[in-house]
């Protein structure tokens, strides 16, 4: 039962983990974006589009580690 | 969420199911395939169709409004060459009408002395005319007084007297 | 002046007093239980509720909220309709050893097929009819500003030449997914994107149609030497097994978005009003459940548009990347970093 437990606190803290970094990730991205909204608006919709990529990039990593503390939390 | 991983573990959150593969992947095509044909086709060829009309329609607008500058242009040519004219005409028609008029008072007053002379003359005339009627009268009268004269005495004082006197008359009424 | 002064605590007494009484009723309903031993009164509690949500009687023991969210999420072959009985979904004998059989996400697919075709039946009707001097109108204009949309901002703009070819495949899959993620929120809904089958099974037609769109774009001699990154050949060893990882994980990352976050706004929802079960509260229902779970519902709205979009997008992305004849390498090796 130990073990099962050490599995669940490390898939926790998986987790939690690939939420920072993707938190971190995200928050830098979006941070550039509203500058170089508003230092070049006219370039809106392009670093719009170009945010989202990279966000939904980042996402995906952050989503591969959750995915990896799923199956954690499973064995 | 402890509960939830055994749960996870029974239902398999993350273990492939074929079958639902399969299906999504029959559904997926045929959906794409009645969709290609029934809506895709006919919306994007409607909004092809369109995007190019707007295109023509903004050309044609640039090209009536390149024709209509050009003609606003030679129109204002025209304009300004027509009010030229038109200053020109109206210059060379006073001067004509200047021209007209002086020539015309000249003759009228050329005309008008001419008359002027015309009745002086026969003024002129006139007064002759009567002139000699007057003398004709004169002689006539004075004949006529000589024979009364002659008819009443003829006393020689007397007569000179009476035809002094007569011709005294004559060249004061003759004034 | 004073008599108010008099009256103003006294009124906030009798407030406190009917929150007071509002609180310990609630809270004495299970009270008398959870004296002696809260763990077993809590689970006492939510097998209860657990139960009556569930409709049937707990015939197979206790259910836990955990049992009753994943039971919602996972596919099945029945289609509940709590509390109006259920229909169970028919088996269908395995072909070549695969089940295909029927089941609940399965039903939502052709029930979002269905609509989609009768929609864009009626609009594709609507336009073949449409002169070209004619504006569109209500849902004709509102699915055309969509597809106007899919057609120049991700199409266009991240294929570039030659987008028409994937145009309808961009389309459908959009409306596809925008559709199913929409259904899931509607009462008795199921949501099929949130099962990594279905993502996963249209992640791979992205895959192919990458694929294939590459192999026409280079031919196979370049789509060959695109594998080594135009790296020197003593880095090939290194160079191609990246790059042929690269190419399964874009779709595969594809698969895994759009079903964790469907999965995940939904265990969030359905947690969020089992708090209040759970507790057993009103207040925590009204204060907590009610108001932060329709906030994570209208959240899900947004974010049922924006993964439908975020899918579209990247499937252009990748197909405008497989295409590019110019300063794709870079970028690929960074998309191949995901």
């Amino acid at each position: 039962m130990e073990g099962l437990g050490l599995a669940y606190l490390g898939a926790g803290l998986g987790a939690g983990l690939a939420v920072i970094g993707a938190g971190l990730g995200i928050g830098n991205i979006a941070a550039s974006a509203a500058e170089g909204t508003a230092r070049q608006p006219e370039a809106t919709s392009d670093i719009r589009t170009t945010m989202i990529i990279a966000a939904a990039l980042i996402e995906g990593v952050a989503l591969f580690g959750e995915v990896i503390c799923v199956l954690l939390a499973l064995k | 969420m402890l509960t939830s991983g055994v749960i996870l573990l029974q239902a398999n959150l993350l273990s492939p199911n074929p079958g639902l593969i399969f299906w999504t992947a029959v559904t997926f095509v045929i959906v794409l395939l009645i969709l290609k044909k029934i809506a895709w086709g006919p919306i994007i060829s409607a909004l092809e169709e369109r995007e190019k009309g707007i295109q023509s329609s903004i050309d044609r607008a640039h090209q009536a409004k390149d024709e209509s500058e050009a003609i606003l242009r030679k129109n204002r040519e025209l304009l300004s060459k027509a009010d030229a004219e038109a200053d020109k005409i109206i210059r060379e028609g006073k001067e004509y009408a200047e021209k007209l008029r002086s020539d015309i008072t000249g003759k009228a007053q050329e005309e008008s002395k001419k008359m002027i002379a015309a009745a002086l003359s026969s003024i002129e005339q006139e007064k002759h005319r009567a002139l000699d009627v007057l003398r004709n009268e004169v002689a006539d009268l004075a004949v006529m007084g000589a024979e009364k004269i002659i008819k009443n005495a003829l006393d020689a004082d007397m007569q000179r007297k009476i035809v002094d006197s007569m011709l005294q008359d004559l060249s004061t009424k003759r004034n | 002046m004073k008599r108010l002064n008099v009256l103003h605590p006294k009124s906030l007494v009798k407030v406190m007093a009917i929150l007071v009484a509002l609180l310990v009723n609630t809270g004495g309903f299970s009270g008398v239980a959870a004296a002696q031993s809260p763990e077993a009164s809590a689970e006492v509690v939510s097998g209860t509720v657990a139960a009556s949500e569930h409709g049937a009687p707990s015939a197979h023991g206790e259910e836990k909220a955990g049992d009753v969210i994943m039971h919602h999420v996972f596919d099945s072959n029945i289609f509940a309709f709590h509390p109006f009985g259920e229909i169970e979904l028919p088996k269908i004998a395995p072909v070549a050893g695969i089940d295909i059989s029927i089941t609940k996400h399965v039903v939502m697919m052709w029930l979002v097929s269905a609509i989609l075709l009768v929609v864009f039946a009626f609009v594709g009707g609507k336009y073949k009819k449409m002169t070209n001097r004619q504006a569109p109108k209500g849902l004709t204009n509102a699915v055309e500003a969509l597809v106007e949309f899919i057609r120049l901002d991700v199409a266009k703009s991240n294929i570039g030449h030659g987008y028409e070819k994937h145009l309808p495949y961009l389309l459908t899959v959009f409306f596809f997914i925008l559709l199913c993620n929409l259904l899931g929120l509607v009462p008795y809904g199921a949501t099929a994107t949130g099962n990594i089958n279905v993502t996963l099974a249209l992640a791979t037609f992205t895959f192919f149609i990458t694929q294939v769109a590459a192999l026409k774009a280079h031919g196979l001699k370049g789509f060959l030497v695109h594998l080594t990154a135009g790296t020197h050949w003593s880095l090939w060893i290194i160079m191609i097994p990246i790059e042929v990882i690269g190419l399964f994980t874009k779709p595969f990352a594809l698969a895994i978005r759009l079903f964790a976050n469907m999965t995940a706004g939904h265990i969030v929802i359905l947690s969020l009003i089992f708090i209040s079960f759970i507790l057993k509260s009103y207040i925590v229902a009204v204060a907590v459940s009610v108001p932060f779970s329709i906030f994570i519902y209208l959240l899900e709205l947004f974010v049922a548009f924006l993964q439908a979009f975020i899918f579209t997008m990247l499937s252009a992305l990748f197909i405008g990347l497989a295409t590019a004849h110019e300063g794709h390498d870079e970028l690929a090796a960074e998309v191949a970093h995901h």
